[in-house]
């Protein structure tokens, strides 16, 4: 096994086409960094909260004017958290700056849950006002996420909390364990490895393993590089920094990005086994490299099509289903008022054992084809 | 190694009929027919890449399909180099070898003996078919399986790179290996051969022992298969 073993990840190691994969791979995880736009600058923000204030200004004369007491009485109330909120981002004080933003979004959120004041989704504002809490009882400051000035560790949290589309993530694994599967039939090496004294058990083990094996790789190397690069840039950011979520869409709790990131490892280490023994069973069906990668692709999609939505005929069965899983922002997440997972029941433990059953079953069905077919 | 009523259709058209062949002892046996008559389907029944129709193969008693990790440890079947991994060197095939058949052959004594050390540590895409068909050779003779089957083995090959892999095959026939080579090269057959066979029509139409009849294979190759002038 071990020989074996060693004879795929030479063929892997030798072959250009992998390391031009992992450098696709590093290259997408170092986009945002570079493209993204950067922070939102003090100056942008004093004047987006200067201009604020003189539309709440503007909004309770014209309340004075139509003698709406109660209404000039409550904005005049958010009208002063918003000066003090000017008033410490003017200043050098980061987590006073921190307390103001906290009391004006509470103050915010008051509202739209009184009906007076509309914006982002209610549970959204809930979930800015969870991170801000957070933020100020344990003393850390805010970052700017989901830009090129975000620090290392929140960085790639960011990849994973949607930053581009999932399937960007995932094709990832589906070119390399589609190649792996197919190599033998394209390259004419099948017969050789058909007439080694090896069983298939140990022949179909040794590409699943190294199947697995080089896709991690994939990952660990370009999350590393991009890791390097945005703490030389950023810093190293805060492994505690939260991130707030909502299971049932009324209330919200906070998941630290070290928390996350240890989910989304395991999570992305079952989604690569189930790939993987997807792509051997697509194997037994055809050799053909281009057909396994287009079934793999069509499976990836699935997820992101109407197929998946909230309201769809398979809402009630979805949690069963591994390819709901894909997206591993939403299941950790459990998604948002935009894009809302498809049912409640998705979620990181339903997730692994969902990908972990259809993996032995997909594993399984493919050893029997392999014992009827007698070939690789 | 016995081959008993071997039979392989394809689209119903019979390529190998009852063929019968029994080897008890370390043998040569060459394997002659033009081109399309069943040479290489008869070897890659033999090895078990092909499913017959009806009959069986065995080595020691033991066919492919009752244990295929056992019948492929006393079998190596050398096609063509498109089963060489071209990305790979030869140093890599042969530890390969040498490994999963748990051979006791000394890979860098293969390598000297078959004046394979220049090019050993290229990739096998930028070998020429010559280089390419010394490694398969190297691979087979490391393997130190007990049968083994060579589909035209000096293909690409000069004169002196025949007769050093003509010498190799004798030496390992005294220890006790069985081979069974297709080839086109009459007068290398005669000279290697124990026994030459030949196929027409999917079965084994004659035998001659070339050493001990004094027989050509180009003279029984005429009468059997005639020429265009004919």
């Amino acid at each position: 096994m071990f020989n074996q073993f060693i004879f795929e990840i030479k063929k892997i190691v030798k072959d250009k086409l992998y390391i031009a994969i992992l450098a696709i791979t590093v290259a997408l995880f170092l986009i945002p960094l570079i493209a993204m736009p950067d922070r939102y600058s003090n100056i942008d923000e004093t004047a987006e909260l200067e201009a604020e204030i003189s539309l709440t200004e503007e909004g309770i004369r014209q309340m004075e004017e139509a003698n709406a007491a109660l209404a000039v009485k409550d904005e005049t109330e958010r009208l002063d958290l918003l000066k003090n909120l000017l008033q410490e981002s003017e200043g050098n004080d980061s987590s006073k700056k921190l307390e103001a933003k906290l009391a004006y979004e509470e103050k915010f959120l008051e509202q739209m849950e009184a009906g007076s004041r509309s914006g982002i989704p209610i549970i959204e504002q809930r979930k800015v006002v969870a991170e801000l809490d957070y933020l100020v009882k344990n003393n850390l400051s805010y970052l700017e996420t989901f830009s090129s000035s975000t620090p290392g560790a929140n960085y790639i949290s960011n990849i994973f909390q949607g930053f581009f589309p999932f399937i960007m993530i995932m094709i990832i694994p589906v070119v390399i364990c589609s190649h792996i599967f197919s190599a033998e039939k394209n390259k004419e090496t099948e017969d050789f490895m058909n007439m080694t004294p090896l069983s298939y058990k140990i022949l179909v083990s040794s590409k699943i393993m190294v199947s697995i094996g080089y896709s991690i790789f994939n990952f660990f190397i370009a999350i590393v590089i991009s890791f390097v690069a945005a703490t030389l840039k950023n810093g190293p950011g805060m492994w505690n920094y939260p991130i707030p979520r909502s299971e049932d869409g009324i209330h919200v709790d906070v998941i630290t990005t070290a928390d996350f990131l240890v989910k989304v490892s395991i999570l992305l280490l079952v989604i690569i086994v189930f790939i993987s023994c997807l792509s051997i069973l697509i194997s037994r069906f055809t050799d053909n490299f281009f057909i396994n990668l287009f079934v793999l692709l069509i499976i990836l999609v699935i997820p992101s099509t109407p197929i998946f939505s909230p309201d769809s005929a398979l809402t009630n069965i979805a949690h069963y289903i591994p390819l709901t899983y894909f997206d591993i922002s939403k299941v950790l997440l459990y998604g948002n008022e935009y894009m809302p997972r498809v049912n409640q029941q998705v979620n990181f433990m339903n997730g692994l054992l969902s990908l972990s059953v259809f993996s032995i079953i997909a594993a399984t069905i493919s050893g029997l084809l392999i014992n009827i077919q007698k070939r690789l | 190694m016995q081959v008993v009523n071997l039979t392989v259709k394809f689209k119903k058209k019979a390529i190998l009929k009852n063929i019968n062949l029994k080897i008890t002892q370390p043998e040569i046996i060459g394997l002659v027919a033009p081109n399309g008559t069943g040479k290489t389907t008869l070897l890659r029944t033999i090895a078990g890449l092909i499913q017959p129709n009806e009959g069986s193969v065995s080595i020691e008693g033991t066919t492919v399909y009752e244990d295929r990790e056992t019948y492929y440890k006393k079998m190596y079947y050398v096609e063509s180099n498109h089963t060489l991994y071209s990305n790979l060197n030869g140093k890599d095939h042969l530890s390969y070898v040498k490994s999963v058949w748990k051979s006791s052959i000394d890979v860098e004594e293969v390598i000297r003996k078959l004046g394979i050390s220049d090019y050993i540590h290229k990739p096998i895409k930028k070998l020429s078919l010559g280089m390419k068909q010394h490694i398969l050779l190297a691979m087979c003779i490391v393997s130190d399986a007990d049968v083994i089957l060579l589909d035209e083995p000096m293909n690409g090959l000069d004169p002196t790179s025949m007769k050093v892999i003509s010498k190799y095959i004798k030496e390992m026939k005294k220890n006790n290996k069985i081979f069974m080579i297709s080839s086109h090269i009459l007068s290398n057959i005669d000279t290697i051969s124990d026994k030459v066979l030949f196929l027409k029509d999917g079965n084994i139409v004659c035998t001659i022992e070339s050493q001990k009849d004094g027989e050509s294979s180009e003279n029984v190759y005429d009468k059997l298969y005639g020429t265009e002038e004919e």
